[in-house]
């Protein structure tokens, strides 16, 4: 029997984040004063402290900073799950972002491999961004 | 900034104590707080009279709440405080309870860590921020499977051993080290010594972290008696100084599970070198090389090599090396969490490190004993510190 997958916490601040990932976007906020982009939605710019920010699409691609691969399920949902991969990548625009190796499983990984953001669904009407080797992508 | 050297040496810990450390939950989270209670009372020679403050760390889920707790304990408290949800700020807590009583508002205040992770509400609760819509503390993204602080804390350490080249067997060395020092402690939870294959056979629960680079989850309470310094003077037993201390650090730089400069999360990466001069270390009138042992958050046994760092004992990238050459050993150059710290002791926040430096600096922690220590620290890969003396 298969367990129900763990769902992001959809608010009203990050809905726009999980409505364009669904219509395959990747996007951030950034600040309207100071072009910082917030890797996670806040009211608030925490390098400048403006509170004006606008949705903006980002290419997605990057490089790998770091990872981790779970092989222990902390959560039933994941069970079949392990092993599965976490990769830290620092987009091309300057602002990191942390999400899964796309399709799940153990790859061979250096610092400084490309990658770029694909999407999976993970329920109806709930798609991911993840990231895939670059060498994967045709 | 001066750091404050007119609080050097103006508190002092009367009494230190704990309940028994176990891997189930044998007692309830008030029973816990009181064995500890009665522990430290009956160490520092004070009845539950003498107590005028109290600082709770934790709290529920994984504790109790200081409304809980002074109202069970009986308590007549006219300092009252509680840190947040986190382990993290157990040296915090201590600090409080000494600003309190050198500026005078309180005489004796009791610093309480209880730890019920093993309850029901212990752990699992604890995860709430994980599902925030902003994610947890230390990374978690549960609709990502990035579950529990352990993500962070690899994610951390695998940068770690990219940039620097850290071995396995100097990782494997750290959790050896725990449990040798651990065999030596009645009171520890892991005590059976484990050896390089032993390390190299145990599984990833996240890799790079096996499974003994990771402390189980344990019960326990730890219960540390803060008073002026003339009345510890006073004491039945030997008292031990607060000489220096410096807050736990937060912010852009910052990665809870890293040290600055190593671009964990969202932590800049850069170059690193400790900064010199700390705080701790001015207000106390020392150097790092006048700490006789160390003692640290090693609930992840990589946080180890961090604050080595962190306080300049090692240069960055090369404290993989120190502790393969057994630096952090008892008998090493810096002795390291002689109770088995966390890892191997218990988890009670490293207030049970706290309680282990006191008996050290009396000089009875028998087979275990750093010989002749005079100058302890607590410091965390995360900033914090506490200088204490005999």
């Amino acid at each position: 029997m298969s367990v129900a997958p763990l769902l992001p916490t959809i608010t009203d601040e990050n809905r726009p984040f999980w409505d364009a990932a669904r219509a395959g976007r990747f996007r951030m906020q950034r600040c309207s004063h100071c072009a910082t982009l917030r890797p996670s939605p806040s009211d608030i710019c925490p390098h400048c402290l403006s509170e004006e920010f606008a949705w903006v699409d980002l290419s997605g691609r990057g490089a790998v900073s770091s990872w981790c691969v779970y092989h222990r399920a902390f959560h039933p949902a994941f069970k079949e799950r392990v092993p599965y991969t976490i990769l830290q990548v620092d987009l091309d625009e300057g602002v990191r972002f942390v999400a899964p190796l796309a399709g799940g499983g153990v790859r061979p990984l250096k610092l400084g491999m490309r990658v770029r953001v694909v999407f999976e669904e993970a329920a109806e009407d709930v798609v991911l961004p993840v990231f895939a080797l670059e060498e994967d992508v045709v | 900034m001066d750091p404050p050297v007119n609080l050097r040496d103006r508190t002092a810990i009367i009494g230190a104590g704990s309940s028994a450390f176990t891997r189930t939950a044998e007692r309830s989270n008030i029973l816990l707080a009181a064995d500890a209670f009665q522990a430290a009372l009956a160490d520092a020679g004070l009845r539950r009279e003498d107590v005028d403050g109290v600082v709770n760390v934790l709290g529920r889920a994984s504790g109790i709440d200081l409304d809980e707790l002074v109202a069970g304990l009986g308590i007549e408290s006219r300092f009252s405080t509680q840190t947040w949800t986190h382990s993290r700020l157990m040296s915090t807590a201590i600090q409080h309870a000494c600003l309190a009583v050198a500026a005078g508002i309180a005489d004796v205040v009791a610093v309480f860590v209880v730890a019920g992770y093993l309850k029901p509400e212990g752990t699992a609760n604890r995860q709430h921020e994980a599902f925030r819509g902003r994610g947890g503390p230390h990374g978690e993204a549960p609709h990502y499977g990035i579950l529990t602080t352990m993500g962070g804390a690899a994610l951390a350490t695998r940068r770690y051993r990219e940039l620097y080249g850290l071995t396995d067997e100097q990782q494997g060395m750290l959790s050896v080290t725990l449990r040798r020092h651990a065999s030596l402690n009645p009171a520890a939870t892991m005590r059976k010594p484990i050896t390089l294959d032993d390390y190299r056979a145990s599984p990833f629960l996240v890799d790079p972290l096996r499974l003994y680079d990771v402390g189980p989850n344990t019960e326990g309470a730890c219960c540390i008696l803060v008073t002026r310094a003339g009345r510890a003077a006073d004491a039945p037993g030997k008292p031990v100084y607060v000489s220096g201390f410096q807050g736990m650090a937060m912010g852009p730089s910052e990665f809870v599970f890293s040290r600055p400069g190593l671009g964990a999360l969202h932590q800049p990466a850069g170059p690193f070198e400790a900064e010199r001069d700390q705080i701790a270390y001015r207000m106390a009138g020392v150097t790092p090389a006048d700490i006789d042992g160390l003692y640290t958050f090693d609930a992840f046994t990589t946080l180890i090599l961090f604050a080595l760092e962190r306080f300049g004992f090692c240069a960055a990238g090369e404290a993989g090396a120190f502790v393969a050459e057994g630096g952090i050993a008892l008998g090493g150059r810096l002795p390291v969490n002689t109770n088995g710290g966390i890892h191997s002791e218990a988890h009670v926040s490293g207030a049970n490190c706290v309680v282990e430096m006191v008996r050290q600096l009396r000089g009875e922690c028998g087979e275990r004993q750093i010989a002749d220590a005079r100058i302890l620290q607590w410091g965390d890969c995360f900033g914090d510190a506490l200088i204490l003396r005999n």
